[in-house]
């Protein structure tokens, strides 16, 4: 109790506030503007994020964090163009429901409703299903931590969306980038080619907002030479949703919230899929099944539902485990370990009240959320109107803002332009910049504990198979790295 | 225009001779097994060795749907990348000018070539957007966060 008061104390701060609020108002922008991702609002922040002492940076991310998937709704029911790759689905029913049934008011504030709704319920989830979950984590040794390394790495294979052996390569890199600077192990110094600046090891911040920003950026300079950006304006009635419409889509929105809470704890997965299967099943359940893809209330609440619920069940595995489960929550476990909250079943024990804030934290992003999506959403649907020749410059400029403020050092400056050009033909040639920062951040994990479970055995490997947890994590991510071998072959028989 | 074969071809090659660096420098320290574990060049050696294998493996991949890859372009000479090519350039020299002329006058100049190689032709937004941006840049980092920027090498 006293660790949910002193959360709670550090949530209620004014300045704390301010960061949440802050940070879900950038995020909606980021995700109302085409072309902006979670990820790359997450990487230009957090450095700023840095800049704030205690938790008020972590819940500026926080609030980026769920404003940014909702945010992709905006977009998605304005201009047909989802913001996020998580709001696809939602153009399915929110665009003809704003514009061939002229209700673009009543599809903006279904689709407010469902995302609060399914953020909240998520956030329950998560704080029921955390601590139980860390509890068992808590037996865990070094092997069972090294399986869950290389668990974690094998999510690679879903979040690399092109390709998988590419994907992989990504991890393994990443890896390598981790073992740079001193060992924590042995204390031999490595890989740094005779300079201070990799003593400390590389650098992970500047390395993400180059491969998540930069090169997202000259991604869409080169898609606004092929593409010219066409907007329409939609006069905004009434938002407020009506009673009727939340009595339509109550049971859709409580089974579409579950749907992706449960899909948000699976690392590798991600709002894309859970707001399609989310509304695949309100289709499948719906009494209206035939008004689908022609502005069904049911069909706008279920993938928003869907996608939010994923934000809470995201951070089950990240706050028990350590494990990120695709590129965001990469970042924001990045965020925590610089801040030097190390996720992890030991974080319930030595810093529960930073969990708690964690807590409360998407709790009151999610009624923040809420609040600006009804009072501010003509001010965001403007948002998307705003032209990329004006958005690129200022984002271009926040990259070296926000890299050379992060330790003051033009060193870091050069690795992120450098890594943001390389990301641009990287990402050209289906490599998965989500795998290389997964790679970086679990490097350390996976070595030390991989170290030291060979210490525990006196050098013998057979310490991963003869303990059934690590056993499992180990044949888990095995299956989890074959897995799409076997898809890829049943395609090839079915096009056959 | 290139086909996704021969990028695969050279991702491999290029991915191959990385994976055999690392395993190489790896070998500067020691791989054998102690009692206080195996030595620190043992992970980095295994992590260069399995991108070796993964690389030759990528490489085989793309031999056997040969057909399939050389019918996927990459667009890397279109008339849509010079633009970023362009804009590679300007990063480039945004970098160098910031230790020449200073973190905002660079940025003075940046923005405006940025806007003008995006197709801006309309001096309001250009001039607006330059002024904005570094107000916004010197208020929130500059007086707010206290970040020190870099200054012209012409004011040290």
């Amino acid at each position: 109790m006293a660790d949910i008061l002193a959360a709670l104390g550090m949530v209620a701060e004014p300045f704390s506030l301010a960061c949440l609020v802050f940070g879900v108002w950038v995020g909606i922008m980021f995700g109302a503007m085409p072309g902006l991702s979670v990820n790359m609002g997450l990487a230009l922040l957090l450095p700023l994020a840095f800049a704030f002492k205690g938790i008020a940076g972590i819940l500026m991310l926080l609030g980026i964090y769920c404003g940014a998937i909702y945010g992709g709704s905006i977009s998605a029911i304005l201009l047909k163009t989802p913001g996020t790759p998580a709001s696809v689905a939602t153009t399915l029913d929110g665009y003809p429901l704003a514009t061939k049934l002229h209700q673009p008011g009543r599809a903006l504030g279904i689709s407010t409703m469902a995302s609060t709704f399914g953020g909240i319920f998520s956030t329950v989830c998560l704080v029921i299903m955390a601590p139980l979950l860390a509890k068992v984590a808590l037996q865990f040794s070094k092997p069972e931590y090294f399986a869950l390394a290389v668990f974690g790495l094998s999510i690679i294979t879903s979040v690399s969306s092109g390709n998988v052996i590419k994907g992989v390569m990504g991890g393994l890199v990443g890896l390598f980038l981790a073992t740079i600077g001193i060992d924590a192990m042995s204390g031999v110094i490595r890989f740094t080619f005779g300079t201070n600046y990799l003593l400390g090891g590389v650098s992970f911040i500047p390395i993400l907002i180059g491969v998540f920003a930069l090169a997202q950026v000259l991604q869409s300079i080169e898609d606004n030479w092929k593409y010219i950006h066409q907007t329409t304006k939609m006069a905004i009635d009434r938002t407020l949703p009506r009673l009727s419409d939340i009595r339509r889509v109550f049971v859709t929105l409580l089974r579409s919230s579950v749907i992706g809470t449960f899909i948000g704890c699976i690392p590798g997965t991600g709002g894309d899929i859970a707001s399609f299967v989310a509304y695949d099943q309100a289709k499948r359940w719906s009494r209206h099944k035939d008004n689908f893809g022609q502005g069904e209330p049911e069909g706008v609440a279920a993938p928003e539902a869907g996608n939010n619920a994923v934000s809470g069940g995201a951070f089950i595995p990240v706050l028990t485990l350590g494990i990120p489960g695709d590129g965001a929550t990469a970042i924001m476990m990045g965020a925590l370990m610089v801040q030097g909250i190390q996720p992890g079943p030991m974080l319930f024990l030595e810093k529960a009240p930073y969990v708690y804030a964690i807590f409360l934290g998407l709790f009151f992003a999610n009624v923040a959320m809420c609040l600006m999506g009804y009072s501010l959403i003509r001010l965001f649907a403007k948002v998307t109107q705003v032209p990329t020749v004006i958005l690129l410059p200022l984002i271009l400029v926040m990259t070296f803002v926000g890299t050379y403020s992060y330790n003051n050092s033009m060193s870091d400056v050069f690795v992120m332009v450098g890594s943001g050009i390389l990301g641009y033909f990287l990402n050209k040639l289906e490599f998965s910049m989500s795998s290389l920062i997964i790679g970086i951040i679990l490097g350390a994990m996976a070595e030390q504990n991989f170290v030291g479970s060979l210490i525990m055995s006196d050098g013998s490997l057979s310490i991963f198979w003869t303990r059934p947890l690590c056993l499992f994590f180990l044949v888990a991510a095995v299956v989890m790295l074959l897995a799409p071998l076997f898809s890829f072959g049943k395609k090839k028989k079915k096009a056959a | 225009m290139f086909s996704m074969l021969v990028c695969n071809y050279f991702v491999s090659a290029v991915f191959l001779v990385l994976g055999g660096a690392m395993a190489y420098g790896a070998l500067e320290f020691p791989l054998a097994m102690t009692e206080h574990g195996p030595g620190p060049g043992f992970w980095p050696f295994c992590l260069g060795g399995a991108l070796v294998a993964v690389s030759l493996f990528l490489f085989c991949f793309s031999l056997w749907h040969r057909e399939a890859l050389k019918a996927r372009q990459v667009a890397f000479a279109t008339e849509a990348n010079v633009p970023v090519y362009k804009a590679m350039g300007l990063l480039v020299l945004l970098c160098a000018a910031i230790g020449v002329l200073g973190f905002f006058p660079a940025l003075a100049v940046f923005i405006p070539a940025l806007m003008y190689l995006l197709r801006c032709r309309n001096p309001r937004w250009i001039g607006g957007t330059t002024v904005g941006v570094i107000l916004f840049v010197y208020v929130v980092f500059g007086l707010v966060l206290n970040t020190q920027f870099p200054q012209s090498v012409f004011l040290e």
